[in-house]
């Protein structure tokens, strides 16, 4: 009999048994969904290096050396795979437009940093000049399969035919100038050609300047230190310092400072929500469960009776919330992984996401019915028949004075928020959680972007020459005043490991030389002093990750040399992992005494023609250029805080609706009462309207210090991942949520309103709906 | 009988479609005069409220024709409806359909300013109307602090304050016990013998049939009426 009850009393439920199901659903549903596409973003990060075989350790020679003595020195260090290569800095030439080249000469077939394909062809054995071009920079430059471009490299211009658009797992974020870890996608050319094409092309046959390999151990072992040791190294990148991998890294754990946030305010509202209306739709059923009681049924069945018809929506509510995660999971994940820049997004399904939800589902519904079932079925039957409490409504005299205002109809929509001041309560910190995570994340994006402003403003050079190969000071200097800089300021960089405490693990930097007096680049010190003899100047990331500030003693290493130096100072940089020293002790470190790498310069744009033209320079990137680049990251993070927005906009907007349409629901009565009286549209409008917005209004108040406070964390997890930010909530983060939320609560109040108005007046009247 | 107040010709109305379809008005006509109290009698399922729906504007018969304080009801649109029920009706339901979270005082009100009836002159005609049917007391009460029988006399004051030409009451006291149901009733005719308006009541309770000045049988859909019996 109880089977049957339920199930008519769920078909009977009709539009009210749909909105519970959302409810159920939404919460739990998007929160596993977001904890999806975080397994699936991470699912498709590992399954691209996997596919496309990164290489566990990078060694770039300062000299070409036979490509077969490279391939016997990696078996002999017991080397599972390996590859020599030929890779030349250039510039690719393409409708009068001049690009920073890497030109990579690679074997057809490669074992390692394969190229995944994603427009024509890749490389071919007979096709020596047939490239396979960087997808990024095939976009900026508009390049396509067939296309032909020129390539000036060893002193030389190549033409070239573009086989086809490709991505590397080596290359994934290729940008023309690392330093700053800021991806400008496309600013570097990457261009692929075969290795025995490009040694043929440039005079060196059979030689190769790099060698990746994947040593026992990893990159960072003792197999690969004693593969490095012995050869002419440039530069070596373990797969762990490798540029895109890290950036990759640093970008899916800024998304990681998202997801948890968000997963968490959804579910707390969601939870919040299922509770409220299961209690709601217990108190409806008060007089028939009362008529159970007093016709004889045990409690316990009165509670079955409740627990059947919540099971029924509970599993309704989990196959929603199931289907609602993967949903966001896939949407969430595409755009993110897209934004990243891998060709294709895998979505294997985690199974612990979808049972959480379902499970979390299943769980609150059955305890938030539990509850309110099993303290009707302790009532005696007497009271249960008098129904549902909903009448028993009071006032204090001073919110009596303060509602009633206006017409009738606008004083009890507004009482009707006060009526059941718990769920109105959840109903305002729900859409308050949903509005607040929105204007969070809009308050980050404009932080960020005055951020970097501000870190781009202090600083004294217009553009970075990064020389083709280490020239000493003068000559350095000597390139850009040639080039009409107004000042040059030669610098020296390179890789370095830090390590603090006498501790095994240590962190990468790049470790930058600065003159005594710097002036072009200007360290932003956030505590301590400027490098000084023996004393080294940390990013705020570098000091944080090592533990150490000002006084403390840090050991560094470099590929020639070990030191133990001073922290002298912490600086805010716009990129992880920056050093800086004396230049003269760096250039010592790095084996270059007296050389630059590069020369930061004061110039115009004519200027920085001239140096691009230069064949001592390798390429040039300007302030304005990194400044760009750094819109195009945070465009990139914003499309993804666009969705992770939307998805909380509309989450807010169920919540909002669904709470209204309950509510609606469950006083259709008095609004036939109302429409009985002759309440008409508008006035009828008004009481709804005035509910919605006052609720929608509450809660945009409460969004602000909400937005603020879930903003508050999620910068510092930033500062982890990126850079230091500092918090500057504006009108508009909030207007940008709040204006649509008020939209959505009129479009929803709207809807009530038009409900209200197809009543069968005559029939809803004479029901026996209220107090 | 003057020009009547409201007047059913051959008003036919049936629920439910197919098989289930159950015929509850079949040619009923019906004229009831100004000021007059009728008492529509019959029992249950006869189609007593179905007949005070269509006269309040509540619903729309299948056929023939419905009239009342000089609109026509059965082709008028949604919001004349409205205007015409805001104007010209006031309605006592059986479980007095108070708005829960206004006071008593505003719950009359709320019938007068849908009327247009400004602010100050309803709260005046509100106070005036519950201190008449003796709860001026409790104006400032929720609707959830007063007895069944106290509700049920706001719910007059609610009907009665806009003034209606027409006054409509579907089981007035058929939730009430028979102390209260009597004072109710007792009520209810004397503020007809005090205003103007047209009272029609619903009801199966004999009581109230005894109260009226004609009496309207009805029964399985069709007119049977009786005799008036005097108060």
């Amino acid at each position: 009999m109880l089977w049957r009850k339920a199930y008519r009393d769920l078909r009977a439920m009709g539009l009210r048994a749909v909105l519970i199901v959302v409810v159920i659903g939404a919460g739990p549903g998007t929160a596993a969904g977001i904890a999806l596409a975080m397994h699936d973003v991470e699912a498709t990060r590992d399954d691209f290096y996997s596919r496309y075989a990164l290489a566990g350790l990078d060694l770039r020679l300062r000299r070409p050396l036979p490509a077969a003595r490279l391939l016997r020195r990696a078996r002999e260090a017991g080397a599972r795979r390996a590859e020599a290569r030929l890779i030349l800095d250039g510039a690719a030439l393409h409708g009068g437009s001049r690009t920073a080249a890497e030109v990579v000469g690679m074997p057809v077939g490669a074992p390692l940093n394969r190229l995944a394909v994603t427009a024509g062809r890749g490389l071919g054995r007979g096709a020596p000049r047939g490239a396979a071009v960087d997808a990024d920079y095939a976009a900026r430059a508009g390049l396509a399969p067939g296309d032909r471009l020129r390539l000036r490299i060893a002193g030389r211009t190549i033409p070239v035919r573009v086989r086809g658009l490709a991505r590397s797992p080596e290359y994934l974020l290729a940008t023309a100038n690392p330093d700053y870890l800021v991806p400008q996608r496309g600013s570097l050319a990457v261009v692929f050609l075969p290795r025995a094409g490009l040694q043929g092309l440039t005079g060196l046959r059979g030689r190769a300047n790099d060698l990746a390999a994947d040593p026992p151990g990893g990159g960072d072992g003792a197999a690969a230190r004693r593969l490095a040791a012995g050869l002419p190294t440039a530069r070596v990148t373990p797969r762990s310092r490798q540029y895109g991998r890290r950036l990759t890294e640093a970008d899916i754990h800024s998304f990681t400072i998202f997801a948890p946030v968000m997963g968490v305010v959804f579910g707390i509202v969601g939870l919040l929500l299922i509770a409220l209306s299961l209690r709601r739709l217990v108190s409806s059923q008060r007089r028939e469960l009362g008529a159970l009681l007093a016709i004889g049924y045990p409690p316990r069945a009165v509670v079955g009776s409740v627990m059947l018809l919540a099971a029924a929506l509970a599993a309704l509510g989990a196959a929603l919330a199931i289907g609602a995660a993967i949903g966001v999971g896939r949407l969430v994940a595409n755009e993110y992984a897209s934004a990243v820049g891998f060709p294709v997004t895998r979505y294997p399904l985690a199974f612990d996401p979808l049972a959480l939800a379902a499970g979390l589902a299943v769980v609150a519904t059955l305890l938030a019915a539990l509850v309110p079932a099993y303290r009707l079925a302790r009532l005696d039957p007497i009271e249960a028949l008098r129904g549902e409490s909903v009448g028993s409504f009071e006032l204090p005299g001073w919110l009596q004075r303060a509602t009633a205002i206006g017409p009738p109809a606008l004083t009890y929509g507004l009482r009707g928020l006060l009526r059941r001041p718990l769920l109105s309560a959840a109903t305002v910190v729900s859409i308050a959680g949903a509005v607040g995570l929105g204007a969070a994340l809009n308050i980050l994006v404009s932080s960020t972007d005055s951020s970097v402003d501000a870190a781009f403003a202090g600083q004294g050079w217009t553009h970075s020459a990064d020389l083709a190969r280490p020239l000493p000071d003068g000559r350095a200097t000597a390139v850009a005043r040639r080039a009409g800089a107004k000042r040059a300021e030669p610098t020296v960089k390179g890789p370095a490991e830090l390590h603090a405490g006498g501790t095994a693990d240590g962190t990468g930097v790049q470790l930058t030389g600065l003159p005594r007096r710097p002036a072009l680049l200007r360290l932003d010190l956030t505590s301590g002093a400027g490098p000084a003899p023996g004393r080294i100047v940390l990013s705020e990331q570098t000091a944080d990750g090592l533990g150490v500030g000002p006084g403390d003693a840090v050991a560094l290493r470099t590929s020639r040399e070990s030191a133990t130096v001073r922290v002298a100072g912490v600086a805010r940089t716009l990129a992880t992992e920056q050093a800086y020293l004396p230049r003269a002790r760096t250039a010592r470190l790095l084996g270059l005494p007296g050389s630059a790498t590069s020369v930061l310069v004061a110039g115009d744009a004519a200027a920085a023609r001239r140096l691009r033209a230069d064949p001592a320079v390798a390429r040039v990137t300007s302030k304005a250029s990194a400044l760009t680049a750094e819109r195009e990251l945070l465009d990139e993070l914003t499309g993804l805080i666009s969705v992770l927005q939307a998805i909380s906009l509309g989450v807010g907007a169920l919540f909002l609706v669904s709470t209204l349409a309950l509510s609606y629901l469950d006083r259709r009565g008095e609004f036939a009462t109302l429409a009985a009286l002759g309440y008409g549209r508008r006035q009828i409008g008004a009481a709804v309207a005035g509910e919605a917005l006052t609720q929608t209004l509450l809660a945009a108040a409460l969004s602000i210090p909400l937005g603020i406070l879930i903003a508050s964390p999620l910068s510092q997890r930033i500062a982890e991942a990126w850079f230091e930010i500092g918090l500057h909530p504006e009108a508009p983060s909030f207007l940008l949520v709040i204006v649509p939320a008020l939209a959505l609560a009129l479009l929803a109040a709207a809807h009530a309103t038009r409900r209200a108005l197809r009543l069968n007046i005559a029939a809803t009247v004479r029901a026996r709906l209220i107090g | 009988m003057a020009e009547p107040l409201v007047s059913l010709e051959g008003v036919g109305k049936s629920y439910g479609g197919g098989a289930a379809r159950q015929r509850v008005l079949d040619d009923l006509s019906l004229e009831i005069g100004s000021g007059e109290m009728v008492i529509v009698h019959g029992p249950s399922g006869c189609g007593k409220t179905t007949l005070l729906n269509l006269i309040g504007g509540l619903d729309r018969p299948d056929s023939g024709r419905v009239t009342a304080c000089g609109t026509e009801l059965t082709h008028a649109s949604r919001p004349e409806l409205t205007a015409y029920r805001a104007r010209s009706v006031g309605f006592i339901f059986q479980f007095y359909n108070l708005l829960p979270t206004l006071t008593a005082l505003e719950n009359v009100e709320a019938g007068v300013r849908v009327a247009g009836v400004a602010r100050e002159e309803s709260r005046e005609r509100g106070a005036a109307l519950l201190e008449r049917v003796g709860l001026g007391d409790l104006a400032g009460r929720f609707p959830a602090q007063l007895s069944g029988g106290e509700q049920q006399r706001v719910a007059i004051a609610r009907a009665l304050a806009k003034q209606p030409r027409l006054l409509l009451a579907d089981e007035p006291t058929g939730n009430l016990d028979e102390e209260t149901s009597g004072g109710v009733l007792e009520l209810i005719r004397e503020l007809n013998r005090e205003t103007a308006a047209t009272f029609v009541i619903v009801s199966h309770d004999p009581a109230i049939a005894r109260s009226g000045d004609r009496v309207v049988e009805l029964s399985h859909g069709r007119l049977a009426e009786a005799p008036a019996t005097a108060p």
